[in-house]
């Protein structure tokens, strides 16, 4: 919500810093996203031009003898409008418009003691302003000189941008914020409303093709003074719609069902339609805006409403209340927040507005001690200081304290629990009163952290991080042959449609980025969700070679028992002869291995492998090793060799040694190729004791 | 030569043969010695000098053996010293983790080493679980389609980890416990310098009987000053999640100025009663925290399209990490 600084200091009487207002608005839950100033003006003053004459030197320069308050200067100016007796604005000497500073200068013989400003050169957008104000310089009927014009015009205002919480959306407005505030610095709650009324002597002009081009400060203006809609209901929407001008929002129709209540309250500044008035301040709508047409969606008409002056409206039958016609179910949009609207706490069937005056909803929660004092660690915290003082700061914001109960102001909606009222409370106690505690802890569950990501770091594997969602024209590369690809049905805005099915389907667009960048000797790893909804270890590498990887990955799961089967049949994804399958218990996990150059055309090696889901996620590590007494004599040296094809794989030959009795360990010795064939010499340790019939099978 | 002034010349094994054979030989001091023995007159005179001979023999076996170690040593370091290897051969640092793991970890060390117990679950979660037992109702805005990223009318990405808070609370209802869970979570959100549709949270909860706002103030502190490695100074702000009340945004003071860096607050009621807890005592505090958020903050990262992108020469840059 957009706010106006001077604004909210004329409707709390404050007389506080920008700084304080917005140190108020934080700690009251209101986040201040930004201040802006409007523009960075500093001397200027209200002159009376007494004396006109051209510069005989000059064709285009008009010589103005002006009265100020404190003396009379001489000021030219190439303005065309201006005449004697006409009342102007001047940067005199020593004036600032953001880092110019202005001086006494001689134009074509003639000593110029400053200068005259046009409504630009105040701050107003050009696009804002009727064409009789956009050309020469800003003429006024009447000013008293002895005002500051940037005080007089609030020029020196701010543009106060803030967040209001989703269940306080009746703050977005001054009345509720303005209450805010007053309780905040402990004053007394308004009692009767000072609308501003602008000073301006014009009434700005908007079209809705000019709405997108202009700024906050632009729409601050909008909100403060008087402004024509040139195009009527679009633009009114668009402003509304942007969430520009301190007093509009505009609520979509469809969210609102007769059904349900609603509040009323506030709305001041004067807006017209279609060139009519609409609502001034103070006053009843006029009765041109009464809702006419006859379509389905509801039209509230903006119309001026005092907190004081609430109004109890009917639409049942279209029918509208004792205070004025505005209200049908049958006409065209809601414009809010110039009148706002919550959401009241009880559903009616009729659509209403409901004045504090008129009703208070007999509503109220508990004020529950224990919770209080538990909850700040302060012992009859009601009955401190402080705590006597937020009660205060409380029933100023119209909270009724009787005994244990609290009926909060009927616009309170977010008000239903002792919880609640907790929150309400120390809003406005303080959180930064509160002396922070260690807590006791139950520990419930101890779980071994995963090491998985620091040994891949330590083998030298960087660490990627990449997206789990792909368009599903990259959503190509499947070699575990997931089926069915996970598709979102909501829109995704970043295009980004379905689960990938491997990862390497979105890590492949870092990869790429870095290879393109002449960086192309390195191992990564990623760990991520995949379309099985399972987690998936990828490893990509143009530094290890296959036996590495494949040892690698072994170590890596030291208590799985891996099965790598080589990939033989014709894979659209792999390269059979440079891959393998890993299987755990029969069941495909994983590969290691080259992808096909259709899809990757680099020279790395990968590694996919699914890791454990989270159904048993909330046990503690448990433990199968058991001791067993094991030899200490020395162990003994076995060599085997086999002759084997150029491409047979020695894999069968070393299972069938492993599992023999007594080996231990086998490790490959020797390859000698020759005339496309290959001997394999392979050592392997045996136990003690197990020569004898180690020797009868292999040599 | 006398075989006492040969020793000096041994210098391998041979020539420590012919020593021997030198020190033994017919012609040589121990020799003569051997054929004065033979030829000697009387039983005294043959006993003297067999002592004699005795003596130079273990006189000269002792050298023997001081020179054969000597000829030992010396042929290891004569190896030793041709073996040759370029050990200045430079290293390329290669392994690391990824800046998001390190703050992840970081988060991690502080939460279990204070007894809290990490809890994953998939990323793919059920409406109820992401929102329903989080005291979100239908007509939430996040509920919308177009926010949260659905598969079909009850499965979507999870929007946050506060659903793995709601799964500990009815695992372990009706008990008190300290529980986090890290991980990604998903918006339908277009990627720009602030803003991705998959991004990481770390969500931390806790469940006690007498759990308290105070507690909560000072585990962020603690917490955030343990991750950020700096002492923090805390602004809280009153704000409003479905899932706690009182709700908390949280600023720290960090070179010269106020950021927003995470949402907390009691856990509601209606939240505790959903996951099945009976006894009214029980109260919680729960917190999330945007880990790229932290990332940015702690490392100063302007963009967060960088921790995607995965260029090696901003990766590189959190080599130093403790992993």
């Amino acid at each position: 919500m957009l706010l106006s600084f001077r604004e909210l200091l004329r409707q709390t009487q404050l007389n506080e810093n920008i700084n304080s207002i917005v140190n108020a608005f934080n700690s009251l839950g209101f986040e201040v996203e930004s201040v802006s100033p409007f523009v960075v003006l500093e001397g200027l003053k209200f002159g009376r031009v007494t004396k006109t004459y051209k510069n005989p030197n000059a064709d285009n320069l008009t010589v103005c003898e002006v009265a100020f308050f404190d003396k009379v200067r001489v000021i030219q100016t190439a303005a065309k409008n201006v005449k004697e007796k006409d009342y102007v604005v001047a940067f005199v000497e020593g004036a600032k418009k953001g880092d110019t500073v202005f001086g006494v200068k001689k134009f074509k013989g003639i000593v110029s003691e400053g200068m005259l400003a046009s409504w630009q050169e105040l701050g107003f957008n050009s696009k804002l302003l009727p064409p009789k104000f956009q050309e020469g310089v800003a003429i006024l009927e009447k000013a008293d000189l002895s005002l500051d014009p940037i005080k007089y015009f609030e020029l020196d205002d701010y543009l106060i941008e803030i967040s209001v919480l989703t269940n306080r959306t009746e703050a977005n407005s001054y009345f509720v914020l303005v209450e805010e505030l007053k309780a905040f610095f402990k004053l007394h709650p308004t009692t009767s409303t000072n609308f501003s009324t602008s000073r301006l002597p014009i009434v700005f002009e908007i079209a809705a093709q000019d709405l997108e081009s202009l700024s906050k400060k632009d729409m601050l203006f909008v909100a403060k003074h008087n402004l024509v809609a040139k195009n009527s209901k679009e633009v009114l929407m668009g402003l509304l719609a942007l969430n520009y001008g301190a007093w509009s929002q505009l609520y979509d129709p469809k969210h609102f069902q007769t059904t349900e209540s609603f509040e009323v309250y506030n709305a001041q500044t004067t807006l017209f339609l279609d060139g009519k008035t609409v609502l001034r301040s103070g006053s009843k709508p006029e009765p041109e805006f009464l809702p006419t047409s006859s379509t389905q969606i509801i039209r509230l008409a903006i119309f001026p409403i005092q907190k004081d002056v609430f109004r109890k409206i009917r639409d049942e039958e279209g029918e509208v209340s004792n205070t004025g016609g505005i209200l049908s179910k049958q006409t065209g949009f809601i414009f809010l927040d110039v009148v706002e609207f919550i959401k009241a706490r009880f559903n009616t069937a009729v659509l209403r507005v409901i004045t504090t005056q008129a009703e208070h909803f007999n509503s109220s929660v508990e004020v529950n001690t224990n919770l209080l004092e538990q909850y700040t660690n302060v012992k009859n915290i009601l009955t401190t200081e402080r705590g006597q003082d937020t009660l205060g700061q409380i029933k100023r914001l119209g909270f009724k304290v009787e005994g244990e109960k609290v009926f909060p102001p009927s616009y309170r909606s977010n008000i239903n629990s002792s919880e609640e009222f907790v929150e309400e409370f120390v809003r406005f106690f303080g959180y930064s009163n509160l002396e922070p505690e260690p807590p006791k802890i139950t520990n419930v569950l101890v779980k071994a952290q995963s090491k998985l990501k620091a040994k891949l770091s330590a083998l030298g594997y960087q660490e990627f991080l990449s997206f789990t969602l792909v368009r599903p024209e990259n959503n190509t590369f499947n070699p575990l042959n997931i089926s069915e690809a996970e598709t979102l049905i909501t829109q995704a805005a970043s295009g980004r449609q379905e689960v990938r099915k491997s990862v390497f389907n979105t890590l492949v667009e870092s990869l790429n980025h870095n290879i393109k960048r002449k960086f192309t000797r390195f191992s990564v790893f990623d760990i991520g969700l995949i379309a099985t909804e399972k987690q998936s270890l990828f490893l990509a590498t143009s530094l290890y070679e296959f036996q590495e990887l494949k040892q690698q990955v072994v170590s890596l799961f030291p208590n799985k028992q891996f099965e790598f089967i080589t990939v033989t049949e014709s894979n659209e994804f792999l390269i059979p002869s440079l891959s393998v399958w890993i299987k755990e218990e029969g069941k495909v996990i994983g590969w290691i291995g080259s992808i096909h150059p259709f899809y990757f055309e680099h020279d790395f090696l990968f590694c996919e492998l699914l890791l454990k889901d989270f159904k048993d996620d909330v046990t503690a590590p448990t433990s199968s090793v058991v001791y067993k007494p094991y030899s200490k004599q020395s162990l003994k040296h076995r060599s085997v060799t086999f002759e084997l094809q150029q491409k047979e794989s020695v894999k069968e030959y070393v299972d069938s040694l492993q599992k023999h009795a007594g080996v231990f360990q086998v490790f490959l010795k020797d390859v000698y190729e020759n005339h496309g064939r290959k001997k394999v010499t392979l050592d392997v340790l045996l136990e003690e004791g197990f020569e004898e019939a180690f020797d009868e099978k292999y040599n | 030569m006398n075989w006492r002034k040969k020793a000096d010349e041994v210098q391998s094994l041979e020539d420590l043969k012919q020593l021997k054979n030198s020190f033994y030989a017919k012609d040589s001091e121990f020799g003569r010695l051997k054929r004065q023995i033979a030829h000697a007159s009387s039983l005294e005179e043959k006993r003297a000098l067999g002592q004699q001979a005795n003596k130079l023999r273990e006189e000269a076996e002792d050298l023997f053996r001081t020179l054969a170690a000597r000829v030992h040593n010396n042929s290891l370091l004569s190896k030793a010293s041709q073996r040759w290897y370029d050990v200045g051969f430079p290293i390329n640092r290669t392994g690391g983790l990824h800046p998001i793991s390190i703050i992840k970890n970081r988060f991690r060390d502080w939460l279990t080493q204070n007894g809290y117990f990490e809890l994953s679950s998939s990323e793919i979660v059920s409406d109820e679980y992401n929102f329903s037992r989080l005291n979100m109702g239908p007509e939430h805005p996040a509920r919308n389609m177009h926010d949260s990223l659905y598969f079909d009318a009850n499965r979507l990405l999870r929007t946050h980890n506060t659903c793995c808070s709601a799964l500990a609370l009815t695992m372990f209802k009706n008990k008190e416990f300290g529980q986090f869970s890290i991980g990604k979570v998903y918006r339908n959100d277009t990627e720009d310098q602030t803003h991705s549709h998959q991004f990481q949270q770390v969500d931390i909860l806790l469940v006690s009987k007498d759990a308290s706002l105070v507690h909560l103030i000072w585990t962020l502190k603690s917490l955030l000053s343990y991750v950020l490695e700096e002492e923090v100074q805390l602004r809280l702000r009153p704000s409003f999640f479905p899932f706690t009340t009182p709700s908390l945004e949280v600023d720290i003071f960090l070179r010269g100025k106020w950021i927003e860096i995470l949402g907390s607050g009691m856990v509601h009621p209606e939240v505790l009663r959903l996951a099945g807890y009976t006894d009214t005592s029980y109260k919680g505090f729960a917190a999330g925290i945007g880990i790229e958020r932290v990332a940015m903050v702690k490392y100063q990262v302007s963009d967060l399209r960088d921790f995607f992108l995965n260029d090696f020469r901003f990766l590189k840059q959190f080599s130093k990490e403790e992993v």
